[in-house]
């Protein structure tokens, strides 16, 4: 895989949380690439550092050790600003609960990153993406008047309006019943193969995964294995053999 | 961003509406005080310049170290008769008469003076006094005296009464009562009007008078005409334009109105200064609130200046409608002002309220000012937070009081040391010091009121500890680092909505309720037993629960 494939990669990463008697090795060093327009799971079970590989990938939270990357720009080299800034332009977000603000509408919500930015939405391509997740008639309804799927779909929405280089996701359908959950996951499913977006879901729903191309395994913040194209039964299968 | 400023503004109007009320207070005694001061003044202007507007000179003693000026020979007024121009020439004596009511008690005389005056028939029109019933004093028995007095006192013409004077007590008839302008009296002054013979016998002035009016004949040069007159007066005297009296007025009038002044002033300073405190408190709350809000924009690409300024503008809004509102309720003060001291017989000349634009300007400045400094602190802490927060529970690390505690203690301690000394020292301004100790003091002990809460929250929980066991034990332990924490404005608040993975075994369930007041013990009923909140700075309740009750199920979470 060159670089211009890959959308984003840790090498060599190691986070430690702690010191002394407290100290938790989340991820051990760890080496692992993305590759672009692809839909990436990654699973493994509590404390495996699923989340925290998310976090420091997405500039949320820095590596004690080792680089992460998204593109070609090295994540520790920047500071806070140049870091933020690179949230804004090159990074979507989808998180398990509190993805927006309450009190914006979900048309504001969506445009966040772009005013943010002081910057104007793609109009066509906000239509585009708003009618891709279903939101059409929901635009003007505030967080708190959206169901939990709905809710989910315009962070969806929002992480996308941008264009990112790269969509992160926690566990997004973590808090949606089965029916939303597959409905959020067939949008974000959408916008990998219409839009060639890249993303990246952090998870331990072996159903959630199956919309994956790509199932990634941690364990103890260490690579374990991966599968290709699975379904949700094989995942369910290959947890149960690594003991996840 | 503007827009999400002005979204959160609504969003809390509740909580920034009682907050605002302070700050429209300071600005409303702030404003109130100026519009009141100004109207004072203005009205006096406009009397003082219509009693003076008909003289052109005046002719008076020079002042000599800033005392009363002294008098100048009643052979003057001759002179001044024979002047070439001079057509009106209206001498004035005055002096201390303190009139006694019908029950053998002094009127007034604690503060405002007891002023006596005398009254010639050429002065017809160039006094400020002006005749209600009766008549002018023109028998040596009679006295004229101002409204308010003769009201309050049931006196009428006709009446007699004593008058306390320089020559001592004397008996008079009511002869007229007299009102200042449109007031009944000027600022609680009490006036005893005499004829000029009994005005000079009664103030001990015989063959002197206090100042001379002069009007000149139309088409006269009063410059010329004041030239004229300044070459042949005597040391001791001197001629001065009727516009130099009228300033001279007025700034007596300035005098009388300061104290009103520096008293309001005071207690809009008192007011604006709580409104800061529970203004930045406000912010801090709101700010722990919406840890997660703030995260989120971290997360999605909101630079830290852009959180802060999103705090700040917030505040710049509420800043500006408390104020503005703040400028009117000072208007409507200013209004209950002036009746409240007309009522307590402070006559003061009718005219309208007088709203400068100054007025405005420094009832903005104060409020906006006040707003904005006070949510800086909190606006900083809005930017600090991680964006990861958005993500999971970021727990703050429990922060050590000791460097506040130090700070406090030390403020606390100058704050003290300065009201002592204020008190027991013998020196100059010891008012003002004792004053700024007592803020000085109120400042430290806010900043001590963390430490305060968490002793205080240690031993009232140990009933519920004794109580309830593990989870009274555990609610105790909650209560305390609350406490601590509320107070000092760390994120607190939104952990009430985020426990949702957190189930305990022991029927510790997540709290839901968005806004948890108060000791954030949020007590709920789970399964018959104390529900919990998770506790702060412990990384869930299930580590707490294996902490304290090895449960089988440890948390997913703990490290």
């Amino acid at each position: 895989m060159n670089a211009e494939s890959t959308a984003a990669r840790v090498e060599n990463a190691t986070k430690i949380y702690g010191s002394g008697s407290t100290m938790v090795t989340a991820l051990d060093d760890l080496t692992l690439s993305f590759e672009r327009g692809k839909f990436t799971a990654i699973m493994g079970p509590s404390g495996s550092g699923k989340s925290t590989l998310l976090h420091c990938i997405a500039g949320l939270d820095a590596l004690s050790s080792g680089s992460a990357y998204i593109g070609r720009v090295r994540l520790g080299d920047l500071n806070d600003k140049s870091l933020t800034l690179l949230r804004r332009e090159s990074v979507g977000f989808i998180f398990q609960a509190f993805n927006l603000i309450p009190t914006l509408d979900a048309a504001e919500n969506i445009t966040l990153p772009v005013d943010i930015a002081g910057g104007e939405a793609d109009k066509a391509w906000f239509d585009e993406v708003v009618a891709t997740m279903g939101l059409g008639d929901r635009l003007s309804h505030r967080p708190a008047e959206l169901s939990g799927g709905q809710q989910q779909r315009v962070a969806a929405a929002r992480a996308l309006v941008s264009r990112p280089e790269i969509v992160f996701a926690d566990e997004p359908s973590g808090n949606l019943d089965s029916k939303a959950g597959a409905e959020l996951l067939g949008f974000m499913r959408h916008a990998v193969d219409e839009f060639g977006q890249t993303i990246v879901m952090v998870t331990h729903d072996p159903n959630a995964a199956a919309y994956a191309d790509r199932v990634v395994f941690l364990g103890d913040g260490r690579y374990v294995n991966e599968l290709a194209d699975p379904t949700a039964t094989q995942i369910f299968e290959h947890l149960k053999s690594i003991g996840g | 961003m503007i827009r999400l400023a002005l979204r959160g503004v609504l969003a809390h109007k509740v909580r920034l509406t009682m907050t605002a009320v302070a700050i429209v207070l300071g600005v409303a005694f702030v404003s109130g005080t100026y519009v009141f001061t100004d109207s004072i003044k203005a009205s006096f202007d406009t009397l003082f310049s219509d009693v003076n507007a008909g003289v052109d000179l005046y002719v008076r003693g020079v002042s000599e170290f800033g005392n009363q000026l002294p008098r100048i020979p009643e052979s003057l007024v001759d002179e001044m008769l024979a002047t070439p121009g001079v057509e009106i020439v209206a001498p004035s004596v005055d002096g201390i008469a303190q009139l006694v009511d019908k029950n053998g008690e002094a009127i007034g005389g604690n503060g405002p003076p007891t002023l006596g005056f005398s009254w010639v028939p050429e002065g017809e029109g160039l006094t400020p006094l002006e005749i209600r019933d009766g008549d002018w004093p023109r028998h040596s028995d009679e006295v004229t005296i101002d409204s308010f007095a003769a009201d309050a006192n049931d006196l009428h013409v006709g009446d007699s009464i004593d008058v306390i004077l320089p020559v001592g007590v004397e008996r008079f008839n009511v002869s007229g009562i007299a009102t200042f302008g449109e007031a009944d009296n000027l600022l609680g002054a009490t006036l005893a009007v005499f004829s000029q013979e009994t005005a000079q016998r009664v103030f001990e002035a015989e063959g002197q008078v206090s100042s001379i009016a002069l009007v000149l004949s139309a088409g006269v040069d009063s410059t010329i005409v004041q030239t004229r007159i300044a070459g042949s007066l005597p040391d001791g005297a001197e001629v001065v334009t009727g516009q130099a009296q009228t300033d001279d007025n007025l700034e007596a009038v300035d005098e009388g109105v300061g104290f009103i002044n520096t008293i309001l002033l005071v207690i809009a300073g008192v007011a604006v200064f709580v409104g800061a405190f529970l203004i930045q408190n406000t912010f801090r709350i709101i700010v722990a609130q919406r840890t997660k809000e703030l995260a989120l924009l971290r997360a999605v690409g909101a630079t830290a200046g852009q959180v802060t300024r999103v705090v700040v503008f917030e505040a710049i809004v509420i800043g500006i409608v408390a104020s503005l509102i703040g400028v009117g309720v000072g208007i409507l003060i200013a209004m209950g002002l002036k009746a409240a001291f007309a009522a307590f017989g402070f006559g003061i000349p009718a005219s309208a309220l007088i709203v400068k634009v100054r007025t405005i300007v420094v009832g903005l400045v104060v409020g906006l000012g006040v707003t904005i400094a006070a949510s800086l602190v909190p606006a900083r802490k809005a930017a600090k937070v991680p964006p990861v927060a958005a993500l999971r529970d970021v727990e703050t690390p429990p922060r050590s009081l000791g460097r506040r505690v130090a700070a406090g203690a030390s403020v606390t301690g100058l704050g003290v040391v300065m009201v002592v000394v204020g008190l027991v020292a013998d020196i100059g301004n010891a008012l003002a010091l004792v004053g700024s100790g007592a803020l000085v003091t109120f400042v430290g002990v806010s900043m001590l009121a963390p430490l305060v809460a968490r002793e205080f929250a240690r031993f009232a929980g140990i009933p519920i500890a004794r109580w309830r066991g593990v989870s009274g034990r555990l609610a105790q332990g909650n209560y305390v680092e609350a406490a601590a924490h509320r107070l000092d404005g760390v994120g607190v608040d939104d952990r009430c909505g985020t426990g949702q993975r957190d189930r305990g075994v022991l029927g510790f369930g997540p709290c839901r309720r968005r806004r948890c007041t108060g000791a954030h013990l949020c007590q709920r009923l789970s399964g018959g037993r104390l529900g919990l909140q998770r506790p702060h700075g412990q990384r869930s309740i299930a580590c707490t629960h294996r902490r304290t009750a090895s449960s089988p199920r440890a948390g997913d979470r703990c490290p």
